[in-house]
């Protein structure tokens, strides 16, 4: 039987994304004091006031719902799809305020965007943008790639039973540590030591071919938020290529194939377990897959006949396959080139990686590599279970950290949720199609959102019908929660329709 | 003979600085990228915005361009929302690249630069970028700095809800922080 939601589900509900929308509020003083120092005026009156009203949300759900009550799953689910949708509506405010997006939708497409970390912009003339606003932008990838809850966890939830739910609910299932608040900081300590030392490289590398130090330091640190997060987003609007830099491309590159990596595989490394790097199911499926994806492109270009010599043609391959199956969407070739230079057979060569996406726990999108991993072992598994006599026990194992027993109903969570990452791959698709985009392309645009990716081929522009900025939307969010809170979302609304009880 | 001369005369133009060239495509950037086989290796002309920063190297500097709607009125001066970005790498000499003063950005409008040069949808010298290399580069506007006045109305709005926050803060520190006070539970 369906039972209708209590009041104490409610109350737990609305408390505990009051709490996290609060604390997405103080992320706000961060661009607040950018337009401080920068002298941009306007908008620091408009960071504030976003902040101001995120803290009264805070204040009024903390006096009207304050709860000791620990939560369930369901609500726990619903904490993260509250606190999702509302930090994309208020999120979206500086974004319109500012003037440089054409409509609300477009802003929160922005935000969804970027908190899901999949670099897609609906920004007209980035180029001209404040750098206030740039640093929310980046803020939001970076924010996103950990987690909006992880970071909650990190300052606000006391460590009750309850948090592993929201944190669950956030598509993370890793735990560090025992402890899920240690782990959501041993998360963020990582992600912060990273931010350290990328930004220190890529600020040398920036001022070494020429940008002013004060722009040199912003450009760093946004670029590396948004390659370790592997968002997509960049300061300007010819993304890596602006640069024409080696050096800043090897750098991204490095950071994103890194931040693409699980957070418990990083952890095992920094307590000293290096050889977990030779060793993890993650990497092996990823090293497969991502040199596969390298000759399949490399194939495409070689047959278009595109790049006189081989040293192009690898730096741009290596680039683009890398951030297509890390989940990055950062570009050293633009979209124009993309759209019509590279040709449909190219585009294919990058459906692939990013369907496939980096590793579980990470900041990337996409099928995960740890799903592969399984999914591979499984087909061999029940390929021995099958020439093997009927008597004998086949037991598989898989390195994960530790060895693991791969148990049949692994493979069948990892066959499902890959299944639900094709629906929504197809379904944008065919949306795409509908509108008039050829099936190439509006299955590359889709597959972009759908893995959290970011690479574009001029479909994702300000013009782009809705129902297709919606559908995006949408589908930048399932894929980053990886399903589970948007179905609670959907079971939620159910049982509050079709419930029994009071 | 006067309509062949006349002839010849369409088809070589006079540059700005009074040179005689052959006749350059003079195209917008979005036609480039729409139709790199059409250009590649050919002689192009743009006019657009300096954009962001000059990357200098040993041989030369790159600037970007952008000849969009922007480059005529930017969002930060007043200008609504008409679509993205469109902008281009031109590879020039260090001389030419010290002729530009205002690059464009939230405070500046950058100069205006005429750009006559060999477009590469796939440049050797460059690692396959897409580029021009700049055979002839002037700047014809100069640019300025932008003024952003405070919208006082803005100003008003964003400080009356900071002061309503931060009262219900103070308010609320207060309760919780008395000895003895009990919180009531929904």
């Amino acid at each position: 039987m369906l039972l209708k939601p209590t009041k104490s589900d409610y109350v737990n509900i609305v408390f505990y994304s009051g709490k996290m929308i609060g604390l997405f509020g103080a992320l706000l003083l961060i661009p607040f004091f950018t337009a401080f120092l920068i002298g941009e005026w306007n908008m620091m009156f408009i960071f504030l006031l976003t902040f101001s009203i995120c803290e009264i949300i805070w204040m009024f759900t903390d006096k009207y719902f304050y709860t000791e009550k620990d939560i369930n799953w369901l609500q726990g689910m619903m904490v993260v799809t509250v606190t999702w949708l509302l930090a994309t509506l208020i999120g979206a405010i500086p974004y319109y305020l500012s003037g440089f997006w054409g409509s609300y939708l477009d802003c929160c497409f922005d935000v969804m965007s970027g908190l899901t970390t999949t670099g897609l912009t609906l920004v007209q003339d980035l180029d001209h943008l404040p750098y206030s606003v740039n640093m929310w932008r980046h803020l939001l990838t970076y924010i996103g790639g950990q987690g909006i809850i992880v970071l909650g966890l990190t300052f606000l939830v006391r460590a009750s039973r309850g948090v592993i739910k929201i944190y669950v609910g956030e598509a993370r299932e890793e735990k560090l540590l025992p402890n899920v608040v240690n782990t959501a900081r041993a998360i963020w300590f990582i992600s912060l030591s990273y931010l350290i030392v990328g930004t220190v490289v890529l600020f040398i590398s920036n001022v070494l071919i020429g940008l002013e130090p004060l722009k040199g330091f912003f450009h760093s640190l946004w670029i590396f938020m948004s390659a370790w997060s592997t968002g997509g987003f960049a300061p300007m609007a010819l993304n890596i290529a602006y640069y024409h830099s080696l050096i800043i491309e090897a750098v991204a590159f490095t950071i994103f194939i890194i931040g693409s990596f699980n957070f418990a595989l990083h952890w095992a490394v920094w307590t000293g377990n290096r050889k977990e790097i030779t060793r993890n199911i993650e990497i092996a499926s990823f090293t497969i897959t991502v040199s596969l994806s390298m000759l399949f492109a490399a194939s495409a270009l070689i047959k278009l006949n595109l790049y006189t010599d081989i040293i192009s043609m690898s730096r741009r391959i290596l680039f683009q396959v890398g951030s297509a199956h890390s989940g990055t969407g950062l570009m050293s070739v633009t979209v124009g080139q993309l759209a019509n230079q590279w040709g449909e057979f190219a585009l294919l060569g990058l459906i692939l990686p990013m369907a496939l996406g980096g590793s579980a726990c990470s900041t990337a999108g996409g099928f995960k590599a740890l799903r592969i991993g399984l999914i591979v072992k499984g087909i061999f598994s029940e390929v021995e279970r099958l020439i093997r006599p009927e008597t004998s026990v086949v037991v598989t194992y898989y390195h994960h950290i530790r060895d693991n027993i791969l148990k049949d109903s692994q493979v069948k969570m990892a066959g499902i949720v890959i299944l639900a990452y094709i629906s929504i791959y197809l379904l944008g698709a065919y949306i795409g199609m509908f509108y008039g985009y050829s099936f190439v392309k509006s299955l590359f645009e889709s597959v972009s959102a759908g893995a959290n990716v970011g690479l574009s081929c001029g479909v994702a522009v300000p013009a782009m019908p809705a129902i297709m900025k919606l559908y995006y939307i949408l589908s930048m969010w399932m894929g980053r929660l990886e399903f589970a809170s948007v179905f609670a979302l959907t079971g939620f609304v159910v049982s509050v329709i079709k419930g029994k009880g009071k | 003979m006067k309509k062949f001369l006349l002839f010849l005369f369409v088809l070589i133009v006079l540059d700005f600085s009074g040179n005689v060239v052959f006749a350059a495509y003079h195209v917008k950037i979005n036609e480039l990228y729409a139709s790199m086989k059409k250009y590649d290796g050919k002689q192009i002309r743009i006019e657009g915005e300096v954009i962001g920063d000059i990357v200098y190297h040993r041989d030369g500097a790159w600037i970007n361009v952008n000849d969009d709607v922007y480059s005529k009125r930017s969002i930060a001066e007043g200008n609504k929302p008409k679509g993205q970005n469109s902008g281009i790498g031109i590879w020039v000499s260090k001389e030419d690249a010290k002729k530009v003063k205002f690059k464009g950005d939230y405070f500046h409008k950058g100069d205006i630069v005429y750009v006559e040069g060999i477009f590469s949808s796939n440049c050797p010298k460059h690692n396959g970028d897409i580029d021009i290399h700049a055979k002839k580069f002037m700047v014809v506007k100069q640019g300025y700095e932008i003024d952003h006045d405070i919208n006082l109305k803005l100003a008003m709005i964003s400080m009356g809800f900071f002061i309503f926050a931060a009262s219900g803060y103070s308010i609320r520190r207060f309760r919780i922080t008395r000895p003895g006070y009990r919180r009531v539970k929904a």
